[in-house]
């Protein structure tokens, strides 16, 4: 192919009209995602943001929502980190079987996983009776928020975790290996460092997924103010009788989203910057 | 002293090693050569414990490392068989200093803080970049960090040095220096070392005998003159950049015989126990002296027997010091001079040339790998 045929392969490259085209197309577009964010904080002013915040309902939602996602992202971190080595580096029959099962929770309809959790743990659940005599009973426990947004969230650990481990050099883990006789020390000081922004973008993904959890939390912990009740549930509860609450509820939530992803663009753009 | 024997190693459908086996002397530091893919690298993470050989053992100063003992099968760990390992491409941790870098073996082995410091510190000035210990491998040029990977090789005082290919990946200009440099700093530690390389001139700089490996086999191992001398199979012989024919002896008198080649009859000096038949004939191309008159006027050679024959100058590749030409004679004959005589004989790809080379250059062997 010349070089003035691949010039031209772009229908708009020439002609402003092309480009007008272009443009309007992509403003609409553009606008139908950022309106309904704006409007959300165009409908706030400073003082109902003051009143509000010192309405019970949106305090408890906003405790109990940073609490829970907040364990959600610890227990993460120390279940998921070790499964995600576990996956990058070991080989064992199944694995590829286990390791597509895992991602399965990210695509699962919420409501899917909230009856999964629930059939699983709740008292009439498989586990349940076990459960009961340890006298834990899920269902309307603020654990059960915990579960419902770990279960949701995992694959973002998991995923990014063990692409991190996998994209550590070989030669550097033999090199550790050969110098020390200690499996850990190798881990600690020179695999972990060398993933650690993949496995944080994986946390911070957590987190931000957990903080947003609604349909599992919904149907396995339940919907209790003060309890059970995290952020999202408070939007959609108080939308009837106190709008404004649900609306600056949305608001900080937007906020930390758009922190959360501030936070990933610079994790992600760090993870191979380490020079080799 | 290190010690292979039959080593085997399958990767998925591969067969990488058939059966390597290799002997290392107390001291020596031994060229692990051949071209790339050939399991050299292999071989040596296997020696390290990197790698499980499928079958085959590896003693390091007579003990067993990896292999059987009886029935039971040994693997001792590599951090547990004293070895220090030089990466090609350094593998130095990006995340720590260069003196954490150095000390980081002898962290791992309880030592004494202030022993630590000293000896990384005498390391450190034992490669020349006692200054550079607070920096970060990014911050050094390929040869510091090579100079490092080696310091680091070292901290633990090893009993045997593995090097895989430590100067591939610097340029050619700070090769040429560290090559030396890591020569005089080997020749000082008298060392039990396998060096493992694909650039025969680096392991000639470097080594004393020198092992030339094949597709998973080590095909010859010796000083690197009686190899040149006495190729034991044609795949060495080319891997050393020889003219190689199977040729026939056709008649033997005295001291010189007859070897046709391709229906071309040659002299070459005779060897003791030659009889007549299929013979491996190499010829190095320096050995190989073109003109433009069918006789060649050095005095020098007017006392001894040489081939005179003509060809047709095939190929001519023109490198920075010297010039490779191929002639076909009835078979293709490779000659190397240097850039003046080059020019000074104005050759061209089509030409006839006369080749000229002595009947006692010619390399006989007999009864080997014709492959």
């Amino acid at each position: 192919m010349n070089l003035a045929r691949l010039s031209n392969r772009s229908v708009f490259s020439n002609g402003t009209i092309g480009n007008l085209l272009l443009g309007s197309i992509s403003l609409v577009f553009i606008l139908f995602i950022l309106l309904p964010l704006a409007a959300i904080f165009l409908n706030l002013d400073l003082g109902t943001v003051v009143m509000e915040l010192q309405n019970p309902g949106v305090l408890d939602a906003m405790r109990v929502g940073l609490a829970t996602s907040s364990l959600a992202t610890i227990m993460s971190f120390a279940f998921g980190v070790p499964t995600a080595y576990l996956l990058a580096t070991k080989d064992f029959r199944g694995k590829s079987f286990v390791d597509a099962l895992l991602d399965l929770p990210m695509v699962l309809p919420p409501a899917v996983a909230g009856l999964a959790l629930l059939l699983a743990f709740a008292p009439r659940g498989l586990l349940g009776p076990a459960l009961l005599q340890l006298h834990i009973i899920l269902p309307g426990n603020v654990f059960a928020v915990v579960l419902a947004q770990l279960f949701v969230a995992s694959p973002f650990i998991l995923r990014s975790a063990k692409t991190a481990f996998e994209n550590v050099p070989r030669k550097l883990v033999d090199n550790a290996r050969l110098l020390t006789p200690s499996g850990v020390r190798v881990f600690l000081t020179v695999t972990l460092p060398l993933s650690m922004y993949g496995v944080m973008t994986g946390l911070v993904m957590t987190w931000a997924r957990s903080m947003g959890e609604f349909g599992a939390t919904l149907m396995f912990a339940g919907n209790l103010p003060g309890v059970t009740q995290t952020m999202p549930l408070a939007i959609y509860m108080l939308m009837a009788q106190d709008p404004l609450a649900s609306n600056l509820l949305s608001a900080i939530l937007v906020v930390i989203s758009f922190f959360v992803l501030a936070l990933f663009k610079i994790f992600d753009r760090k993870r191979y910057g380490v020079r080799l | 002293m290190i010690r292979l024997d039959l080593i085997k190693k399958r990767f998925g459908e591969r067969e990488v090693l058939k059966g390597v086996t290799l002997q290392v002397e107390k001291g020596e530091l031994l060229s692990l050569v051949g071209p790339s893919g050939c399991g050299k690298t292999t071989t040596l993470n296997i020696v390290a414990g990197l790698c499980r050989p499928d079958d085959g053992s590896v003693l390091i100063n007579q003990v067993l490392v990896e292999g059987r003992y009886g029935k039971k099968r040994v693997h001792v760990k590599p951090a547990d068989r004293r070895i220090g390992y030089v990466f090609q491409d350094y593998g130095l941790f990006p995340n720590m200093k260069v003196h954490d870098n150095v000390s980081y073996g002898l962290k791992g082995r309880h030592l004494p803080e202030d022993e630590v410091k000293k000896r990384t510190l005498s390391l450190l000035e034992f490669v020349g970049l006692s200054d550079h210990s607070e920096h970060y491998p990014h911050e050094l040029s390929g040869g510091q960090k090579q100079r490092i990977a080696l310091a680091r090789a070292l901290a633990t005082d090893p009993e045997v040095l593995l090097l895989d290919e430590p100067l591939a990946a610097l340029d050619s200009r700070r090769r040429a220096s560290l090559r030396t440099d890591f020569k005089n700093i080997l020749r000082t530690l008298r060392m039990t070392s396998i060096y493992v390389t694909h650039d025969l001139a680096e392991a000639c700089t470097v080594s004393d005998r020198i092992a030339v490996m094949g597709s998973g086999k080590i095909e010859q191992v010796g000083h690197l003159d009686h190899i040149l001398e006495k190729p034991n199979s044609s795949y060495v012989a080319e891997f050393l950049g020889l003219n190689v024919y199977s040729g026939k002896v056709v008649s033997i008198s005295g001291c010189h015989a007859e070897i046709a080649i391709n229906g071309t009859v040659i002299s070459a000096g005779s060897v003791p126990n030659l009889h007549e038949g299929a013979v491996l004939v190499t010829l190095k191309p320096e050995n190989v002296i073109l003109s433009s008159e069918p006789t060649n006027d050095n005095p020098k050679w007017c006392r001894c027997k040489y081939n005179s024959l003509v060809g047709t100058i095939v190929e001519i590749v023109r490198m920075k010091s010297n010039a490779k030409v191929t002639v076909d004679v009835g078979f293709l004959i490779d000659s190397e001079m240097t850039l003046n005589s080059f020019e000074e004989l104005s050759l061209e790809a089509g030409r006839k040339v006369h080749v000229h080379f002595k009947a006692d250059s010619v390399g006989i062997s007999q009864g080997v790998n014709q492959y």
